[in-house]
């Protein structure tokens, strides 16, 4: 049995996990796992539509090894950029912002420095997530970059919540689930870690059969064995709640499969997903990006532009709630 | 919510709906759960083993069959959740046939009392 000593300091101990407490501010970050999906697409038209509904809006483009947030704005230069910050020639996060064309919405530009920053060490990307949390603005939305590397992973358990941007494609899908997957096993490591119970994990490891991918199988085995841990790990997981957004959605089965994916991650990766709504796919958006005008500005009454605005005002409408608290 | 394996979940829960759900909401979240585990379909995909998709496809419809048939919905709620053992009304007629022996309460407890402390244990 835990003491009550045990119970303490994990969300201190990990950055990661203790998400900021200002209810009055928002952290949401953009990822999906697989490039293409149309992240920063997503990041830089909810940033126009949140700043046309008023709100004070910061884009961070935290995609290191590619970053091009600002295209999408269509922006070219800017005197500071997050490499400014990484590379330690400002000191705060917060001095690299640019102003945008859109009132109340700045950006934070990645660096075309890549070479530097692409693969950021542990203690620069604790500095870089501090000055996240820290930073003073409304509604913060972090572009995160492509994979399930622990940057992208981290910068994805830091927002509250999570947005995954996936098309109605079985790529797509695929990786979304590998990302849902590492982000969970990132949390469940830091608990086993925590309570140090590493021999039982191991021990419930040896009994799910190779053929299951799911979470679900590792809980459902780990039932059997210590009843416990098994509410502990589960109760720790049902902080972590992203939201769904299917984008390029080209028909009306697209619209229904956003509801359906929530259905089975809910059963099998045993996470609650919200699905925030269906983008449906525009070839302007392609146009717009080679006319270096942003699509909300050049579009603003399309089909995708009104389903942005939606999802952005859902988005506005989410309680923030404390994560990752220990219950018991 | 507690952590439920799957095979533990009640009909309600399959479908991903409350216990006080119209009929429209099952009918819904039948057809949104039923898309979701078929042969083909993109939202399990590689995430869920054949098995474990007609596993859950099997329960699906049988949690629709039982919830969307008022008079079975009514039955399963019963033996589920017991929630009307409090309020059942009492049967006009007896359920057996055997003697009823009816004992004056007072009388018996007077009795019961009496037997208790001449009993050998209280000497």
């Amino acid at each position: 049995m835990l003491k009550w000593f045990d119970k303490m300091d994990i969300e201190a101990r990990v950055p990661m996990l203790s998400a900021h407490t200002d209810g009055h501010k928002s952290i949401w970050a953009i990822g999906g796992g697989k490039g293409g999906t149309g992240k920063s697409f997503i990041t830089a038209s909810l940033g126009i539509q949140l700043s046309n509904l008023g709100e004070d809006v910061t884009l961070i483009d935290a995609d290191l090894g590619g970053p091009n947030l600002h295209t999408f704005l269509g922006m070219e230069e800017s005197n500071l950029d997050l490499g400014h910050f990484i590379t330690n020639r400002v000191t705060k996060l917060q001095d690299t912002v640019t102003f945008t064309p859109f009132d109340g919405l700045k950006l934070i530009k990645g660096t075309d420095n890549v070479l530097f920053t692409s693969n950021l060490n542990y203690f620069k990307k604790l500095k870089f997530i501090r000055h996240i949390k820290a930073f003073d603005a409304k509604r913060v939305i972090v572009d995160i970059g492509t994979g399930t590397s622990y940057n992208c992973i981290d910068f994805f358990l830091l927002s509250n919540p999570g947005i995954l941007v996936v098309n109605p494609e079985p790529t797509s899908i695929e990786n979304a689930y590998y990302f849902m997957k590492s982000c969970i096993i990132r949390i469940l490591k830091f608990y086993i870690d925590h309570y140090g119970i590493q021999d039982l994990i191991q021990k419930v490891s040896s009994h799910i059969v190779d053929t299951t991918k799911s979470i679900y199988s590792f809980f459902s085995e780990i039932i059997s064995h210590d009843k416990f841990y098994a509410d502990l790990l589960y109760r720790a997981l049902r902080k972590f709640n992203p939201c769904l957004i299917i984008n390029k959605a080209r028909d009306e089965r697209d619209m229904i499969l956003g509801e359906s994916i929530v259905n089975v991650v809910q059963k099998y990766l045993v996470i609650d997903l919200k699905f925030l709504g269906a983008v449906p796919f525009d070839e302007n958006v392609h146009w717009s990006l080679k006319s270096f005008t942003p699509y909300i500005k050049k579009h603003p009454n399309s089909d995708t532009s009104e389903a942005v605005k939606s999802i952005a005002e859902k988005l506005v409408g989410i309680k923030e709630t404390k994560r990752f608290a220990v219950e018991a | 919510m507690a952590l439920k394996k799957i095979e533990d979940m009640n009909h309600y829960e399959v479908l991903n709906i409350n216990t006080s759900a119209s009929q429209q909401e099952i009918e819904k979240a039948y057809h949104t759960s039923k898309a979701g585990f078929q042969r083909n379909a993109l939202a399990h995909y590689n995430l869920v083993s054949d098995q474990e998709r007609e596993d859950m496809l099997a329960r699906i419809e049988k949690a629709y069959l039982v919830l969307s048939h008022p008079r079975k919905r009514k039955r399963y709620d019963l033996r589920t959740f017991h929630y009307k053992t409090e309020n059942k009304e009492p049967s006009f007629f007896r359920q057996t046939t055997e003697r009823l022996v009816i004992e004056d309460g007072e009388k018996k407890s007077f009795w019961s009392k009496l037997k208790n402390f001449f009993s050998p244990k209280n000497k």
